[in-house]
């Protein structure tokens, strides 16, 4: 197991530099100066353009006016000293603002995973057990329902309703758990709720096909016959063999809810990775949309390692030794 | 179907659905009353809306020329003014305002900031100007006690307060303020401000020829340098202040104290005891959060945990605008119309290439604009008829009714299709018998939301022969390209600090304007503006601006100007103190919020 893991995280080293490399040159390839954004279209304050110094000084304090490769050279081997650069426009550290920010941004992702895990495994096994009844299509329409509403649209309601009808608006602003965790829970509760409505469809759906799929084998049927109980057939033989794709569906979604929470970061006020990282692409700020992704393909890796071994758990026959 | 009885796993699933219930109904429970206050105890500016009006800009800026050697103006500001509060109101100390913006500042730089609104207003706080504009187009002294007019009008001297410290003790004298004002120009590090820079075409040198003296020696007489020095970018740091040192924290006077700053979230700032103006600021603590999405702004201030809602443009909330027009008719809240941050809007044109140096080509797309189809569509008719940025009721604008079915392109009706037959026997004249082919700039994101007219406005132009293909480019792309004049053409919309003439012809129209984007160049236009910028006074000044807009507009059909929103300022009525100035975001005066209180 050490040894499997130790390869898997070697592995990611080539991944991680290849990945480096592209964002970099993606990052240089896009149209539009950072240089003339950070300046804005009067970049020299004055009547006419002729004269204006201040683009070349300012790409020159920026250390844009080198060569590309000595650009990627000096960020990569930064970034290896553990120095991920500093914001263009701010000049603070950008591990400084990832530290701040993916806290709230792994939190809420793991509330939504977790509140979507735990509405969207019980639907599931319930569609799957009481197949084609009534409760199975309520729930499957509720699902596909559920699949369809943005989750925008969500926080928009729950935002004017709120504000129109009840005189309500959750806090606001970085409230972290560790701080103020009444603020932070009232905080989160709604993007969480919104979150695990899309995750709970998914997982619903997906524990349905493979519940049904798996109360269909002949250990089933050899586990009734045994006469255990029908709670015990369902949760303790066929659940656990019905959620290795369910397991990696909630892996996935956990890591794309990593980098995918920036509407409802927006919505509620919520100064997350999502909403930095956006804003980082449409200001052109190289440094943190390349050091983010790199953290982002980080966390993704690490999260399919984590999905991976749990599949050993989940079922006996897989072994990394 | 199968048959379906309660069995445990649904007893268990069960709660998994209860719980989000039970949470929602608890967290919607009763919520935080807001008490609208009477509309008696309003505070008699809030009641009106109000616009600028050529008076108020005669009285705020000094005409040394035009009143001759013996009337040249003296001292024309108070050192401590008053807030502004129902008469005999006291203001009262204490309470916490939370303002919420649609951004986060990235730096304590207020020089080197370029996306202004919630950015001015962030910083403002933190730091004074020599000069500020509070209200309407009223210069007044921040830091100074008073100001005389020397040397024909070409030198300003400001008496500093003595004994105004920043907020790490040192004493902030003459040599600060020459210090920021030389960091502004570029003198010191070679980067000009932005959007403060504009004072090096107006100001040649800066002395301090003593401690509490500062004399501003300009190229020729104007006034428009007062109102700069009054913009957010103005303000002054301590003498050698560099700008990493403004990357971690301020380096002000200003009337509150950063407690706290987190990236991208927000500041916490208490009240400055050692403020220099005596009893400010009243509030003891100011949060300010960034809040990026309309809507949740306007659920704040519709609760009212926000007290005011000061940096939109009426077309940016038109959605949420009759709720605020409704608080407002209600009592509950204050409304005030200024000039939006933004403007003039409009379609530009490249001129300086084909197919639009020809002016017959330049003539179709005006005729074939429809502004008041745009106008509904961009600006959700809340726009204004404007030919340069200046809206009915501001000192150089031309009144609506000489606009509409006046000036060519501007036909509503019948009127309008007449224009566009006009429009396509122009296209046929220009050499394009079978229509004519042509990109078009397509952005997804502007500013005062423009963008929704790249649509309607592809359409208007097909009725009349053009076809254009939109091209859709990010805002950095477009700004590049618009720089280097590497586009054809497009709707959009130029924001302005202190809308003044000087600072928009200046910038946008004469010959190799740092703004000219359209490539325009006309010696005559450039002559006049060279008079306008050395013309103090008002009326004079505006008989030169007149003769401008009518070669810009008329004459050379320059680009195809559409209506323009205002700035819209709702507040609360029990914050007191709030005013408004020049427009609704550049004045830094409005945004210090040394005046405001809260009525408790």
């Amino acid at each position: 197991m050490t040894k499997y893991i130790a390869q898997r995280l070697l592995l990611m080293i080539p991944t991680i530099l290849l990945l480096t490399l592209m964002v970099f040159i993606l990052m240089r390839v896009l149209p539009g100066d950072v240089v003339t954004l950070i300046l804005g279209d009067e970049t020299g304050g004055g009547f006419t353009k002729a004269g204006n110094v201040s683009v070349d000084v300012l790409r020159k304090r920026l250390g844009l006016d080198q060569p590309l490769p000595m650009q990627y050279l000096t960020w990569l081997g930064d970034m290896v000293r553990g120095d991920f650069g500093r914001s263009l426009y701010s000049n603070i550290p950008v591990m400084d603002d990832i530290l701040l920010r993916l806290p709230i941004t792994v939190q809420l992702a793991l509330m939504g995973t977790i509140a979507g895990m735990l509405l969207g495994i019980p639907m599931g096994i319930l569609s799957a057990v009481y197949h084609n009844s009534w409760l199975d299509q309520v729930l499957r329409f509720l699902g596909i329902v559920f699949l369809a509403v943005p989750s925008f649209w969500l926080g928009l309601v729950v935002i004017l309703t709120g504000s129109i009808w009840f005189n309500y608006v959750p806090p606001i602003g970085r409230n972290v758990l560790w701080e103020s965790p009444i603020d932070n829970m009232l905080q989160l509760m709604w993007p969480t709720l919104i979150l695990a409505s899309l995750g709970m469809a998914t997982i619903a759906r997906m524990t349905r096909s493979t519940m049904l799929e798996v109360l269909r084998e002949d250990y089933i049927r050899t586990a009734r016959a045994k006469g255990l109980s029908e709670q015990v057939v369902i949760v303790r033989h066929a659940l656990k063999n019905a959620l290795i794709p369910v397991v990696t569906l909630a892996g996935l979604t956990f890591a794309n809810l990593m980098g995918g929470t920036v509407i409802l970061e927006q919505i509620f006020s919520i100064p997350g990775m999502g909403q930095f990282f956006i804003t980082a692409i449409l200001k052109q700020d190289y440094t943190i949309v390349q050091s983010t992704l790199v953290v982002f393909a980080v966390v993704f890796m690490l999260v399919n390692l984590l999905v991976d071994l749990t599949y050993g758990w989940l079922d006996p026959r897989i072994s990394y030794s | 179907m199968k048959s379906f009885s309660l069995r445990r796993p649904w007893r268990s699933s069960m709660a998994a659905f209860l719980i989000p219930l039970l949470t929602f109904l608890l967290a919607c429970g009763p919520g935080e009353e807001t008490t609208p206050i009477p509309a008696a105890t309003a505070t008699p500016t809030a009641m009106a809306v109000v616009t600028a009006t050529p008076t108020v800009a005669r009285a705020a800026t000094p005409s040394p020329t035009s009143q001759g050697p013996a009337a040249t103006p003296t001292s024309t500001s108070v050192a401590v003014p008053t807030p502004t509060s129902t008469p005999g109101e006291q203001p009262k100390r204490g309470g916490t305002l939370l303002i919420v913006t649609a951004g986060y500042p990235e730096s304590f730089d207020a020089k080197l900031l370029t996306n202004s609104l919630g950015y001015y207003e962030w910083n403002a706080k933190l730091y004074n100007n020599l000069v500020a504009n509070y209200e309407d187009d009223k210069i007044e002294c921040d830091v100074c006690t008073g100001w005389r007019v020397e040397n024909s009008g070409k030198t300003w001297v400001f008496d500093l307060i003595r004994g105004v410290k920043f907020h790490d003790g040192r004493e902030l004298t003459a040599e600060d303020v020459k210090y920021s004002l030389e960091l502004q120009m570029g003198y010191v590090d070679g980067l000009v401000s932005p959007r403060g820079g504009l004072i090096k075409e107006f100001i040649e040198t800066v002395d301090a020829p003593s401690k509490y003296a500062v004399r501003i020696n300009l190229f020729r007489p104007t006034t428009i340098q007062n109102k700069l020095l009054g913009i957010g970018a103005s303000v002054i740091y301590p003498k050698g202040t560099i700008r990493t040192d403004l990357q971690s924290k301020p380096q002000g006077s200003g009337p509150f104290l950063l407690t706290s700053a987190v990236s991208g979230s927000g500041y916490v700032m208490d009240r400055n005891p050692n403020y220099f103006k005596p009893g400010q600021p009243y509030l003891d603590r100011i949060e300010m959060t960034s809040v990026a999405d309309l809507n949740s702004r306007n659920a704040l201030f519709l609760v009212g945990k926000t007290k005011y809602y000061g940096d939109l443009r009426d077309s940016t909330v038109q959605g949420f605008m009759p709720t605020l027009e409704k608080m407002t008719a209600d009592g509950k809240v204050s409304r005030k119309t200024v000039l939006g941050g933004c403007g003039p809007t409009g379609v530009w044109m490249n001129i300086a290439k084909p197919p639009f140096n020809d002016i017959k080509v330049r003539k179709v797309f005006n005729l074939a604009t429809d502004r008041k189809s745009l106008d509904t569509v961009m600006m959700g008719a809340y726009g204004h008829a404007s030919l340069m940025g200046f809206v009915a009721g501001m000192p150089y604008a031309v009144p609506e009714e000489k606009i509409w079915d006046i000036v060519p392109g501007w036909g509503t009706g019948a009127k309008k299709q007449q224009e566009i037959g006009q429009a396509k026997q122009l296209l046929i004249d220009a050499g394009f018998p079978n229509g004519l082919d042509i990109l078009q700039f397509h952005t997804a994101i502007s500013a005062g939301d423009v963008h929704i007219g790249h649509e309607p406005y592809q359409q208007m132009l097909k009725a009349v022969g053009v076809r254009t293909t939109l091209q859709l480019m990010s805002g950095p792309d477009q700004l590049e390209r618009m720089n280097k004049g590497n586009y054809t053409f497009q709707v959009y919309i130029l924001c302005q600090t202190t809308h003044d003439p000087d600072e928009g012809i200046g910038q946008q129209w004469i010959t190799g304007g740092a703004r000219n984007n359209v490539g325009y160049s006309n010696p005559e236009v450039d002559k006049l503006f060279l008079q306008m910028i050395s013309e103090s006074d008002f009326a004079k000044k505006k008989v030169i601006f007149d003769k401008i807009q009518d070669i810009i507009v008329l004459q050379d059909v320059a680009w195809a100007p559409t209506t323009q929103s205002n700035g819209a300022n709702f507040w609360w009525k029990d914050l007191r103190g709030f005013t408004t100035g020049m427009n609704t975001w550049a004045a830094a005066g409005m945004w210090r919020a040394d005046r405001y209180w809260l009525q408790p």
